[in-house]
Parts: C-alpha cells; structure tokens; sequence
C-alpha cells in the first residue's frame, strides 16, 4: 500500500536555486526526505513538498536526481541491466565524485552512498600507501621514520593481495 | 569498475575532507590489507580503518584449493584455524566498536565454523553482537551461539534458585 510520503510531489531545490521535481516514490529513495515528509503535515492538501537541499549544485544534484529516477524504476531496476546502468552512471571525475559522496550522505540515500563508495574502493585497491596518495593529491605528513614504523605494525597488510599475507 | 584515468582537476586532496564515517564507509569496501593500508598515508586516515562497521575477509578461488582438502568441500581443519588465525589479527587490530558484521568471502562452511574463535571474538565486550556472513549464506550470530551451548551442555547446571 502507498504511504501518504509515495502520493506527493517533492520539489528539491539546489543551493544555487535549480529546482527538480520528483514523485513522492522517487523520493522515498532518500531517508531525509522520509522522515522531512513524515514531520511536515501542512502541505498535505495540496499534496506538494518542497526541500532545500544546502551545500548541492544544481549540478550535482541533476546526477542524485537521475539516480534515483532510475533505483525507483522497478521495471527497470533488474540485476545487470542496473548495473551496468550504475557502472556507466558512477564513471565520473574524481571532484564529481566527492560531490555526489556529499550529496548522497547529506539525503542519506543508502544506494547511492554504497555505489560512490565502493567507486573510491575501487581506485584504492591493490594500490600502495605512495600510490594512493599520488592518485588522491594526499600529502604526506609522516616522517620516513614514523611511516616504516607504522608499516611495520601490520606489516601482513603489505604483502599482497592474497589472504595468505594477512595469516 | 571502470577505471578513471582522468587528471583531478585541481591540486586539492579533497578525500581527506571527507567525514570519518564515509571513509570507514569506503574502507568497508575493501580487503582488510586494503583498509589497513591506509593508516600509513596521513595523520588523518592513522586510525580510520578501526571505525570500519565491518570487515571483509575475501579468500580467493586458488587460495581455497590449498586449504580445502576436503573433496566434499566441507571446511577442513586446515582451513579453520586458518580462519582463526584471521579473527586473532582482527582483535590485535583493536577496532572500535561499532563493528557490528565480519563478512567472510570463501565457500562451503559447515558446522565446524563452531570450533573456531568466532565465540570467544563476538563476545569480547559486553553487548557486542557480530554476525559471521559467508557465501554461500551463512549467518552465525553469537547470540545463536550462546543459546546452543546452553542446549547442548554437557554438565547440566542443577537449578539453583537464588532469592
């Protein structure tokens, strides 16, 4: 059965004024906006809510907002089909993935947060600590010493891929 | 995943910024080596890996041919205390709770799970439930643990009634 939250139309307006209207069962995808809906009974009438949303482009947004079109789609929302979609969907550059880390966390959007995170675990991967930090523009605030020092703690966790290492 | 080749286009490190709950988030994507790893980048990501919510053991296809003897695919001993040995190294690694599920990526599991740390682990501080998930789907929880023991003691506790 629909919840009152699945029959509304949710407007969400991006910090630079860019609005996007959704159903309310796109928008259900968003934990935030659930429990906005859920304590907000004025606009029940006319059926409509509108959420600001601080800190996200329109930019940024338009990509949370094609998301969860797309999760909330069930006919389309099949296995590798998806996937793939998702795959094609996450290929973006690093600062655009920040952006969409901070917009899925911020509308607590669980999917999308498990995607971008498995995307920046996916660049960190079989990678060494210089190589990281090479990749990520980190820098280094250990000194030689304290570095090979903390290496030396979990030194399993240097030796390769394989679990053997680890044991 | 499709790899990113594409420069930054600036010189920011802009991942450190991230909140220690997403990058404990993005670590529990990760092989526990991975995770571990990165304590040696910065002051700032020394002690993420310990707010990992979970753990990922992942034991590889030709990892398991070795420690699989058994032509059934039952766990053997081998293999178990091959686990154990894992679950003492997670304890050194002194994580935080909440660490609520370790996943553990291998195949075929029986009942021999039971023999290994997996209790004494779970049950390391008051109130800490960990479940054991592995593929294909096993979940173990110490809670299910406890009550098993108690159903199966072999010195029956007289009843004793306490006022």
């Amino acid at each position: 059965m629909a919840s009152p939250s699945h029959t509304r139309t949710v407007t969400l307006k991006s910090c630079d004024d860019v609005e996007f209207v959704l159903d309310g069962s796109v928008a259900t995808l968003s934990q935030t906006l659930v429990s906005a809906m859920a304590e907000d009974s004025s606009s029940s009438d006319d059926g409509t809510f509108t959420w600001c949303v601080s800190n996200i482009t329109g930019e940024v947004l338009a990509k949370v907002v094609e998301f969860c079109n797309k999760h909330a789609d069930i006919s389309s929302s099949r296995g590798e089909d998806l996937k793939e979609w998702d795959k094609a969907f996450i290929s973006v550059e690093l600062d655009l993935l920040y952006d969409l880390i901070l917009a899925a966390d911020n509308l607590n959007i669980e999917s999308l947060l498990d995607l971008t995170a498995q995307r920046v675990a996916d660049e960190i991967k079989g990678k060494m600590p210089h190589e990281i930090r090479m990749l990520f523009n980190i820098e280094k605030d250990f000194t030689d010493e304290e570095e090979r020092e903390i290496r030396r703690e979990h030194a399993w966790a240097y030796g390769g891929e394989s679990l053997k290492s680890f044991l | 995943m499709k790899k990113l080749h594409t420069e930054p286009s600036n010189t920011e490190d802009i991942i450190s910024k991230l909140p220690n709950e997403i990058l404990a988030h993005i670590l529990t994507k990760l092989p526990i080596q991975d995770a571990v790893r990165t304590s040696s980048l910065t002051k700032r990501w020394r002690h993420i890996y310990t707010e990992m919510p979970r753990l990922q053991f992942i034991m590889k296809d030709s990892d398991r041919a070795d420690w699989t003897k058994d032509s059934d695919g039952s766990a053997s001993n081998e293999w178990l205390s091959i686990i154990d040995r894992g679950l003492l190294k997670v304890q050194g690694l002194e994580l935080i709770p909440p660490l609520q599920k370790v996943e553990l990526t291998a195949g075929k599991v029986d009942v021999l799970i039971r023999k290994m740390l997996w209790p004494s682990f779970s049950n390391a501080e008051s109130g800490r439930l960990l479940s054991l998930a592995t593929h294909p789907m096993l979940a173990y929880t110490a809670q299910e643990q406890a009550a098993e023991e108690k159903e199966n003691c072999c010195s029956p506790r007289s009843s004793v009634n306490m006022v």
